[in-house]
């Protein structure tokens, strides 16, 4: 692959990992000039959770007129063609659902070849720590990124875009998997998430005290022990409040997952905290986090709700980072479903 | 009029480029499994050995199935892409005309019936034109009530043969187990030069079966989802 042509540099996204068909087109990594994201909650919400088949499907059928509509977003048409078009095409790679990652997968090599354009392969995860620098280009770094989602907990320092250590991660449940879980146990519905920090706000979260697995000297996490503390304690006192329930279990989660965001910030001397991940909009977890982060001189970045729930600007902006290092990817790239932080992820360059 | 076609509905990825006078290039690799790393390298072998380029293209098709609902997604996603890419429309064929086609070509006279395996014992076949699916001792009847004789021909006549074989029908050898790409392309370029194409937004899967929607939650938290 020849070198990427000269800054400024545009890429468009894609990500297709889980329920939501998403396009961006950022510019620099840093200015988002169209970010549309389709969401499939309806769709699957009376399965109680995502159907992958279902997810697969929906993808296929949206990913053209949601691509379409980000790059009219940029003043470009269907084709690309337009007073500034794109420099690359990025895509999720993993990890997420096979069937999904797939679509946008094979989509994005396509419209790269199509324009003769690079394509770059992005992990998801990489992709949530840059919700932060897109909404605050600013952000003093390094920092400690706790990226809390249905399927990942993992506390990440952040040095520079493309330098990144893992500080904790958790050892059973993702702290969203406990929200979900949780939610269903107490007939909240779904998505779990925002239907305990609804239900919370009419709780007294003192009024059970769930245990809190610290793990002494770890900054990992483990989560799976709580939801089995809510199953029998409900079992063992059907009277109690579901509201009281909900906003103890939620606080008992967020009591854990702030200390150690403070304890790894504070080993790593990083300037301040960021949250990522779809857990990141619960509300209480918001407020405690820069209640603690003023409280120790850090700062603090919450990125807007649309931005800590899976979407394509993230992958955009990713995506350049890789492009600007020289990172692209083959075009004999698959999807990596189990894709880990600590992997860089389609490391087969181009 | 020159058209690429992608195939990766069955057991194998190929990748074929038909112009006026017939097929130009094709490659096919035979796997059933990654059909997505495979796609776009046969796209970019066929482009240079048929000396040509992505801008030389008119029309862009797809196996639309029946078939592997994974591999036929794969297919569909990068037809779609490429036609909205490069502004030229696309072609939808499925795998039952494509290798049906295949059929006649290898000369099979007579009635030829294609028969795709849609799994848990199911197949899709084409009678008199009229795509049907479901179990194999299905067609079985049918076949025995239409009182023809000829060719059963794709990956479900191969694994249902016991069944389906018999009475003056014969099933076809392995190299029909699945659509060759050089028939998708040649019907496609058929299609494309009667102006029947579609916006790359309207090409889509031909699954047949609805999507089984039943929960697995002991199999969908075994980490490979994720959320948010
Ligand atoms: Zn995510």
């Amino acid at each position: 692959m020849s070198a990427p042509p000269a800054a400024p540099r545009r890429v468009l996204a894609i990500e297709t990992s889980c329920d939501e068909t998403a396009a961006s087109v950022v510019d620099d990594g840093r200015t988002v000039v169209s970010s549309v994201v389709s969401s499939q909650i309806d769709l699957h919400a009376r399965y109680g959770g995502v159907v992958p088949e279902l997810a697969s499907r929906a993808h296929t059928e949206l990913i053209v007129p949601v691509v379409t509509e980000a790059l009219a977003g940029a003043g470009l048409g269907p084709d690309g063609r337009g007073k500034r078009p794109v420099d690359a095409v990025a895509a999720t790679v993993g990890p997420g659902l096979v069937g999904a990652l797939l679509v946008g997968i094979s989509a994005a090599k396509s419209l790269a070849m199509a324009w003769e354009v690079p394509f770059v392969g992005v992990n998801h995860l990489e992709g949530h720590l840059y919700a932060s620098l897109l909404e605050e280009p600013d952000l003093e770094l390094p920092v400690v990124v706790l990226l809390v989602s249905g399927g990942h907990t993992l506390l990440v320092r952040m040095d520079a875009p493309g330098r990144y250590e893992v500080l904790g991660r958790t050892r059973d449940d993702a702290a969203g998997e406990a929200f979900d879980k949780v939610a269903r146990f107490l007939g909240l519905g779904y998505p779990g998430g925002p239907a305990i920090d609804r239900t919370a706000v009419a709780g007294d979260p003192s009024s059970v005290r769930f245990p809190r697995a610290l793990l002494e000297g770890s900054l990992d996490f483990s989560f799976s022990g709580l939801k089995t503390a809510v199953v029998n304690y409900v079992d063992s006192h059907p009277e109690v409040a579901t509201e009281d329930v909900a906003a103890s279990f939620q606080d008992a989660v967020v009591d854990v997952l702030v200390r150690k965001t403070l304890e790894a910030a504070a080993r790593s001397r990083a300037k301040g905290i960021c949250l990522a991940g779809g857990v990141a909009a619960n509300s209480e977890l918001r407020r405690r986090a820069a209640e603690a982060a003023l409280g120790a001189g850090l700062g603090i970045f919450l990125p807007s709700r649309a931005m800590c729930t899976d979407n394509a600007a993230m992958i955009a902006s990713a995506g350049y980072f890789r492009l600007v290092a020289g990172r692209t990817t083959a075009m004999d790239a698959g999807a990596e479903p189990g894709l880990g932080f600590a992997e860089p992820g389609s490391t087969r360059r181009a | 009029m020159m058209v690429l076609a992608l195939e990766s509905a069955g057991a194998s990825a190929g990748v074929a480029l038909a112009g006026d006078e017939g097929v130009l290039a094709e490659a096919t690799v035979h796997t059933s499994r990654r059909h997505v790393e495979l796609l776009h390298p046969l796209v970019a072998e066929v482009l240079v050995l048929a000396g040509a380029s992505v801008g030389d293209l008119d029309a862009v098709a797809a196996d639309v199935g029946p078939g592997l609902f994974t591999g036929i997604r794969v297919g569909v996603s990068a037809a779609k892409a490429i036609a909205m890419a490069r502004a030229i429309p696309a072609v939808g064929v499925t795998s039952l005309r494509a290798i049906e086609a295949a059929a006649r070509d290898a000369g099979a006279s007579g009635a030829v019936v294609p028969v795709v395996d849609l799994r848990r014992g199911e197949v899709a076949w084409s009678l008199s034109g009229e795509i049907a699916f479901g179990p194999a001792g299905r067609l079985a009847e049918q076949l025995r009530t239409a009182g023809e004789a000829g060719v059963l021909a794709g990956d479900g006549a191969l694994r249902y043969a016991d069944v389906l074989a018999g009475e003056g029908w014969e099933v076809a050898g392995r190299s029909l187990s699945s659509a060759p790409v050089a028939s998708v392309a040649v019907l496609a370029h058929a299609a494309a030069s009667k102006g029947a194409t579609l916006d790359p937004a309207r090409l889509v899967p031909c699954y047949l079966r609805e999507a089984d929607a039943r929960i697995n939650w002991t199999t969908r938290h075994d980490g490979s989802r994720k959320g948010g």
